[in-house]
């Protein structure tokens, strides 16, 4: 190779470098100015034309997919142009001139400040502009706009005009808004619920507790009877019996024999009703109406109170283990009668469903009371015999229906299968 | 020959002169100067000499050097000049034209 040929070949790569930098400056959009041979053509409109056609593309694309529409101002004349769509969208007249004043009373009063300020400040700065803020129609309806506006300079540096996209996002609003709303029930019986399940937990652990204090004050009491009175019967029976040897005459001997004859007996007795108490052999042989005919008797004589029965033969239980859990459960309403209302009496039915569950209803016209404490109450104060029977009954599908009211009595109703199923 | 234009001694002394072509006040042609006149002051001070056609007033100079877009710079040399078009927005592109040592 000789110098003539390198040299060419260093020139056309020096002019290549040059081409290539040129090309991307003008790609760069770091250049304002073209100078050719004979004058200097700038640049700037050709871009501002670029990109006006460009953004104008953008719209016409944004038209067709969404319900878009386009707001056009000239900023220093103030003159608006508005797209069909946009005036659908503000639910302004179709035709005709456009003011500010006219756009901003189609909006929301809440929003209208901020959009108020906004609409000053297109001639002072360029600067991009994204809400979203509500409009009101004519026809008083409440729609969602989103405006996205952009700014464009002169030659001067000034703003020129300013283009704004306007979408309707009412839809979309609204289905936002309801998830909230179903987001914040959803929460709300969230709480409601655990606030129940707590209070439930509660009142349960205060009835177990009640429960064993149950127990225990009912074995107290057997206890009480058994060293109160059986065993002094049976210490006395006992001294009476050492005495006889004590005695010389035959005369003496029968009376003290006759004492004792007379404690034991009123030991059986006592042992009986204490038996027949905790069960009643009439239950265990006549069932259910067998055992609460024994009721009402017992309570006639121990208490005189009077049980007015009224018993369909056909509502018998045909499981005994049925029988003694309606039995108890009756025995309670009516102690409850006995303690809380007041009454020397109370009316005792029981009878067949058609829907093969039995009913046993007990009424009294007594103090009556207000059944919601049952639920409200708070735990201290927990009592027992209610929820006892509604455990109880729901234990094998049944339930409780208490009718009260304070001054009118009460009437509780118990409804079971006619068998357990068990 | 390249050792003795690195030498620090050799880049103490070095001169720029430099021509920027500009159009009026387009914002790259401001942007440039204002690029130019903030390398200069901070890198090469009292080392250089701007000289500043605006090719709406003097189209014959940009003619005469054969400059086709604004702005761009011209690095004056003995040898060839160098041309950098463009706003000189990147500082490192400058900086390679004028074989300053990278920071
Ligand atoms: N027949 C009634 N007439 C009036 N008030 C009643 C009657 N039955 C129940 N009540 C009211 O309902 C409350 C709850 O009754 P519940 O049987 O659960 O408890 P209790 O009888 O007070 O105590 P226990 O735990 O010993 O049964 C009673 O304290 C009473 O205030
Ligand atoms: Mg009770």
């Amino acid at each position: 190779m000789n110098d003539n040929t390198t040299d060419n070949m260093e020139e056309l790569q020096k002019r290549l470098q040059e081409a290539e930098n040129i090309v991307e400056a003008l790609k760069s959009d770091e250049v304002d100015a073209v100078v050719s041979k004979s004058n200097v053509a700038l640049l700037r409109l050709r871009q501002t034309e670029e990109k006006l056609r460009k953004s104008e593309e953008h719209l016409r694309i944004a038209l067709k997919i969404g319900k878009v529409g386009t707001r056009y101002l000239d900023v220093q004349s103030g003159k608006i142009e508005m797209s069909m769509r946009a005036r659908q969208i503000y639910g302004l007249p179709l035709e005709g001139e456009v003011t500010v004043s006219q756009i901003l009373h189609t909006v929301h009063p809440d929003d209208r400040p901020e959009i108020e300020k906004k609409w000053s400040e297109y001639k002072k700065t360029a600067a991009e502009f994204e809400k979203e803020y509500r409009v009101i129609h004519p026809d008083g309806s409440l729609h969602w706009v989103s405006i996205r506006s952009e700014s464009f300079l002169d030659a001067q540096g000034r703003v020129n005009f300013n283009i704004g996209m306007i979408k309707d996002i009412t839809e979309k609003k609204i289905q936002e808004n309801q998830l909230m709303a179903f987001n914040q029930t959803l929460e709300k019986r969230v709480k409601q619920r655990t606030a129940q399940v707590e209070a439930q937990t509660k009142h349960l652990r205060a009835l177990a507790n009640r429960l064993t204090q149950v127990q225990h004050e009912e074995r107290k009491r057997l206890s009480k009877i058994l060293h109160d009175h059986f065993q002094q019967l049976l210490v006395g029976a006992r001294f009476q019996l050492g005495s006889i040897k004590r005695c010389k005459e035959t005369a003496q001997i029968q009376a003290v024999v006759d004492t004792i004859e007379d404690t034991l007996d009123q030991a059986i007795q006592t042992s009986r009703s204490l038996a027949l108490e905790l069960s009643p052999p009439a239950l265990r042989e006549g069932g259910l109406c067998g055992g609460l005919q024994w009721l009402a008797l017992h309570m006639q004589q121990t208490n005189e109170f009077t049980l007015h029965l009224e018993l369909d033969d056909k509502a018998e239980p045909d499981d005994n283990n049925m029988s003694i859990l309606l039995f108890e459960c009756a025995r309670e309403l009516i102690l409850n009668a006995m303690k809380h209302a007041n009454v020397s009496e109370v009316q005792v039915r029981l009878k067949k469903n058609a829907d093969r569950c039995i009913a046993l209803i007990v009424q009294d016209k007594g103090t009556g009371f207000n059944p919601d404490i049952l639920t409200d109450r708070i735990t201290e104060d927990a009592t027992f015999g209610l929820f006892s029977i509604q455990e109880r009954l729901a234990h094998i599908g049944g339930e409780i229906k208490i009718a009260s009211r304070p001054g009118s009595g009460t009437q509780t109703m118990l409804i079971v299968p006619l068998s357990s199923g068990q | 020959m390249s050792g003795k234009s690195f030498s620090g001694n050799f880049k103490e002394q070095k001169f720029y002169e430099f021509i920027l072509f500009v159009a009026g006040n387009e914002p790259n042609s401001m942007m440039a100067r204002k690029n130019l006149k903030e390398l200069c002051e901070q890198e090469l001070k009292g080392r250089f000499n701007i000289t500043i056609v605006d090719v709406m007033e003097d189209f014959d100079s940009a003619a005469a050097h054969n400059i086709l877009l604004t702005p761009t710079l011209l690095i004056q040399n003995a040898i060839s000049d160098i041309m950098v078009i463009g706003n000189l927005n990147n500082r490192e592109k400058i900086r390679a034209a004028l074989q300053l040592p990278l920071e």
